[in-house]
């Protein structure tokens, strides 16, 4: 994991010279550079490798506050570690893409933000976690309340098997956000046309959730997901199932979503982080390997092992 | 790339290995669908049986009978009969005795055991429903006595014969619909018992068990499925509720002997007693059936109700219990059919008595129709046995009933995820 | 950044080698022409320059031809990192590689033109200029198949080289032409040809830039010697 160095190039061949008349020219002239000068050493990094334990690189994101933190998170399943010491940083206003082959402990990383793996018995998460600054991973923490606070979206569409209406409804029904049955119905009405499918359910909302097509669905889910107010959403694989068309309905909308919810998303499909976040994370084997800009990550990388997977040199 | 050469699929020996297999289907096929003959041809078999001894105990055979209520020595008087005690004062009457004079008078002295209970009870409703007949005479249909049914459905003694031969000359002898059966209870006399006492036994017997067994075992299924910690005691639990549902019912009836009876001392006989321990045998069936249906839930339902925020319990309750009902409803109608059955506990804490009136409310004596069964088979009279086939008839249909009730609710509640 | 394994698709590795070896092959061919071409020019041989003229629409061809992999293989294959820088560094190679060719064949063309070339002085520097230069492109097309960012830099180094003969050139045929009025034309003509022969030091040099940012993905921060003209 070392910082690949920017090696200074330094001229080892002479210049060639000249016939001897041209020699006298250029004599004349001046000196002419025979060293030629180092090129600069390369811009200040605008991205760290990999985020060492509870430090930051000040380039990257500098001066913002992150939503959620995560500091030397370890997973271990009974004897099994599944992530070794990630830290990394999920922001407002930006997505932020988690890549790596199967198995690489991403998707653990992505449920320890809103404490799902606290439904797997034998998982134990040590480290810190934080969300705007509270520690989530501490008893005092409700974990209902974090979980509306931390929505989630599944990688197989999953409406509950009631009316469509009733899907949504249902959250904020159980948290009390609304008052009134109109109220719930604005909120209902709202989060359908915030997650793009308003339009095509507004006459059927007594229907079943299941009825819909795969991708309406997805957005079904998404409308849920919203419906509570969340400050950050978390997207498991979530096009996996689609179509293409589809697909690009959903990463429309996380395009959409992007400046109201911080959004993380796991993702198999390289093109697909490439093109929904701006931020890109690289797992391998439970390790964080690299994180920083999405364009940098995907035209540039600063690790080889990153290099190789999105290369499809990887396996 | 591969070496090895393609399937020949036209080959003698392809093909002789391919009708083998199809032959040794058609085999399996054909055993298959003898075992359904077989199954079908014993089913049929306790239905027709049943049928053929049963049905002769819906219909009986009526008497005319005219009565001359001026001559007969019944001391009543009509105005007597107007208040809410008119049942008590008939009943004090001698109607039996009414009855055999009025009927050797039209039918000589071989017809004074012409009638029996069944008669008595109703011309008893018939005085209470219109006094005024008192006053005059009239002519009346009412039930033979057992013997004579018989004799006019198969054969009897000799004496019987003549007279049902008599009364079939005078036109005096129908077929009618026994709705005594229906509507009476036990009774000493063939021709007045009914299983309407039994029918009733069984209703709150039945009540009291679901009310007991389905509430328990739902939510012991939900809390082993979804709350308890998987650990050994949990895992002794499950071994025992597994066990307990194989146990001997009679064993049930033992402790339900033991502690309901003789510890709580609660009433003998009573519904009460006979749903609770009912409910003990049908409870791990409903748990066993309910965590099954519990586990057929898939985690992505109960993820996405944790994904928003739902507390465990609301997940249960909101989410995974509706979607296991179905289950859950199966699990329970077979349990409480198998418990309707159900003879020997019952018998055991005492529902064996001969119980003549039906029970008012779950702490009355009372006998249910698999024990009334039980009884009337191992009476002497021949008349009974009609009976018991008849009241087996009414037990399927009940039971049919029910299962049909099941899969209506099922149905109803089956959800699509 | 090594491009240390082979793509788990082989295919994806058979494609971006036949778009690199067009790529070295278009640079023979141009080497090759430059090198021909003053020969001709020394030796006064017509119909040689008249075979280069010809050649160079094989140069043409293998650009289209490059362009048009070039275009498949990121349709197809979504190269990204290195391979991306690759394809693009290619793609831009090629045009600036059939620029080269062009300047070689601008050099054939005027050797007819130059009939009595022979007692002006600078014509003998010129080969050596032209040595510098085809040097140049050999090494930055070497450097290119290597994926070497370092010998490339080096390359740029040369073209300082290449300027300083041009200077020298320059001066010297105008002097002469100053001189020797009549042979103004024939004068014109070998500054034309010293020029292209600068333009094509200026190439390899623009060649090596790419193949830098091909290889490292970071831009050369200064052209080594570059002074303003």
């Amino acid at each position: 994991m070392d910082m690949k160095q920017k090696m200074p190039i330094t001229p080892t061949t002479p210049v060639p010279t000249p016939s001897v008349a041209i020699a006298a020219e250029a004599h004349a002239r001046g000196p002419s550079t025979t060293e030629p000068p180092l090129p600069a050493e390369s811009e200040a990094p605008s991205v760290a490798v990999e985020v060492p334990a509870a430090t930051f690189p000040e380039g990257l994101d500098a001066g913002r506050e992150a939503k959620m933190c995560a500091d030397r998170v370890s997973v271990f399943y009974g004897e099994k570690q599944a992530l070794k010491d990630v830290s990394i940083r999920i922001y407002d206003d930006r997505v932020t893409a988690f890549i790596g082959p199967s198995g690489c402990g991403k998707s653990t990383f992505l449920r320890c933000l809103n404490r799902m793996n606290d439904t797997i018995p034998s998982a134990r998460v040590e480290g810190r976690i934080e969300l705007d600054g509270e520690d989530i991973t501490s008893p005092d923490m409700d974990v209902v309340q974090l979980r509306a606070r931390v929505g989630m979206v599944f990688q197989k569409p999953n409406p509950f098997p009631k009316s469509i209406f009733e899907n949504v409804a249902y959250g904020p029904r159980i948290h009390g956000l609304s008052s009134s049955k109109s109220e719930l119905e604005g909120i209902v009405e709202s989060s359908l046309k915030r997650a793009g499918l308003w339009d095509e359910v507004k006459d059927r909302l007594q229907e079943s959730g299941t009825a819909l097509s795969g991708g309406q669905q997805q957005r079904l889910c998404i409308a849920r997901a919203i419906a509570v107010e969340p400050e950050v959403i978390l997207m498991d694989e979530p096009c996996s199932a689609l179509d293409p068309i589809a697909t690009a309905k959903i990463e429309e909308l996380i395009h959409e979503l992007r400046g109201r919810y911080a959004i993380a998303i796991v993702t198999h499909n390289m093109q697909q982080a490439a093109r929904v976040s701006q931020r890109t994370a690289f797992f391998h084997l439970g390790e964080l390997v690299e994180y920083g800009k999405t364009s940098e990550i995907f035209t540039n990388p600063r690790e080889q092992r990153t290099q190789d997977y999105i290369t499809g040199r990887y396996g | 790339m591969s070496s090895v050469a393609p399937t020949r699929w036209t080959d003698e020996s392809m093909r002789k290995r391919l009708r083998r297999r199809y032959a040794f289907e058609g085999w399996f096929r054909g055993l298959g669908l003898a075992a359904i003959g077989l199954s079908v041809l014993f089913l049929a078999f306790l239905l027709v049986t049943m049928a053929a001894k049963g049905l002769g105990g819906f219909v009986h055979y009526e008497a005319r009978l005219p009565i001359d209520f001026v001559k007969s020595d019944l001391f009543l008087d009509p105005a007597t009969l107007r208040g809410p005690d008119a049942t008590q004062t008939v009943a004090g009457a001698d109607l039996e005795g009414a009855i055999s004079k009025a009927s050797v008078s039209a039918y000589g002295p071989t017809a004074a055991q012409l009638f029996g209970d069944a008669a008595v009870a109703r011309l008893s409703r018939a005085i209470v429903a219109n006094p005024d007949l008192l006053t005059g005479q009239t002519t009346l249909w009412l039930p033979v006595a057992s013997k004579v049914d018989i004799t006019a459905k198969d054969k009897g003694d000799a004496n019987s014969e003549a007279l049902v031969q008599e009364l079939r000359q005078r036109h005096a002898l129908r077929r009618n619909f026994n709705s005594q059966f229906l509507t009476a209870s036990d009774s000493t006399d063939p021709s007045a018992a009914g299983v309407w006492g039994a029918l009733k036994g069984t209703f709150f017997t039945i009540l009291v068990t679901i009310l007991l067994a389905f509430p328990i075992g739902v939510l012991a299924a939900v809390y082993l499925e979804e709350f308890a910690p998987r650990n050994r005691w949990t895992d002794a639990i499950e071994v025992s509720i597994n066990n307990l549902a194989a146990v001997p019912s009679i064993i049930f009836g033992l402790l339900g002997l033991a502690v309901f009876l003789n510890s709580m001392n609660l009433p003998r006989s009573a519904p009460l007693v006979g749903g609770m321990t009912l409910a003990l045998m049908t409870m791990p069936v409903i748990v066993i059936a309910g965590r099954n249906a519990i586990k057929t839930v898939p985690p992505s339902i109960r993820d996405a109700a944790l994904g928003i925020g739902a507390s465990k319990m609301q997940v249960t309750f909101h989410h995974v219990l509706p979607l296991a009902l179905p289950g859950i409803l199966t699990g329970t109608i077979i349990g409480t059919a198998r418990a309707l059955g159900e003879t020997a506990p019952l018998l055991m804490i005492g529902m064996r008595a001969f119980v003549a009136a039906p029970p008012g409310g779950i702490s009355d004596p009372a006998t249910v129709l698999p024990v009334q069964i039980f009884l009337w088979s191992d009476e002497v009279d021949r008349g009974f046995v009609e009976k018991t086939s008849a009241a087996i008839i009414v037990l399927l249909l009940f039971m049919l009933l029910m299962n049909g009730l099941a899969i209506y609710l099922r149905n109803r509640f089956e959800r699509r995820w | 950044m090594q491009q240390a394994s082979g793509h788990t698709l082989k295919a994806f590795d058979e494609d971006i080698e036949r778009l690199r070896a067009l790529i070295s092959q278009m640079g023979g061919l141009a080497e090759h022409a430059i090198g021909e071409a003053m020969r001709c020019l020394v030796q006064r041989d017509i119909e040689g320059a008249d075979k280069i003229v010809q050649d160079d629409k094989k140069l043409d061809a293998l650009e289209v031809e490059t362009e048009r992999r070039a275009v498949q293989l990121i349709a197809l294959r979504a190269p990204m990192a290195g391979d991306l820088r690759d394809v693009i560094a290619a793609l831009k190679i090629s045009g600036v590689v059939e620029r080269i060719g062009d300047y070689a064949k601008s050099i054939a063309k005027r050797v007819p033109l130059l009939e009595n070339v022979g007692k002006i002085e600078p014509l003998s520097l010129l080969p050596e200029m032209a040595r510098i230069a085809t040097e140049m492109v050999h090494d930055v097309l070497d450097a290119f198949v290597e994926r070497d960012a370092e010998a490339a830099y080096r390359v740029c180094q040369r073209d300082v080289a290449v300027d300083d003969f041009y200077d020298s050139i320059f001066r010297t045929l105008l002097t002469h032409m100053m001189e020797n009025p009549h042979t103004i034309g024939q004068a014109t003509h070998l500054l034309f040809v010293a020029k292209n022969l600068e333009r094509v030091g200026d190439h390899a040099t623009n060649i090596a830039e790419m193949v830098y940012y091909a290889a490292t993905g970071e831009h050369m921060a200064d052209r080594p010697g570059k002074s303003p003209r």
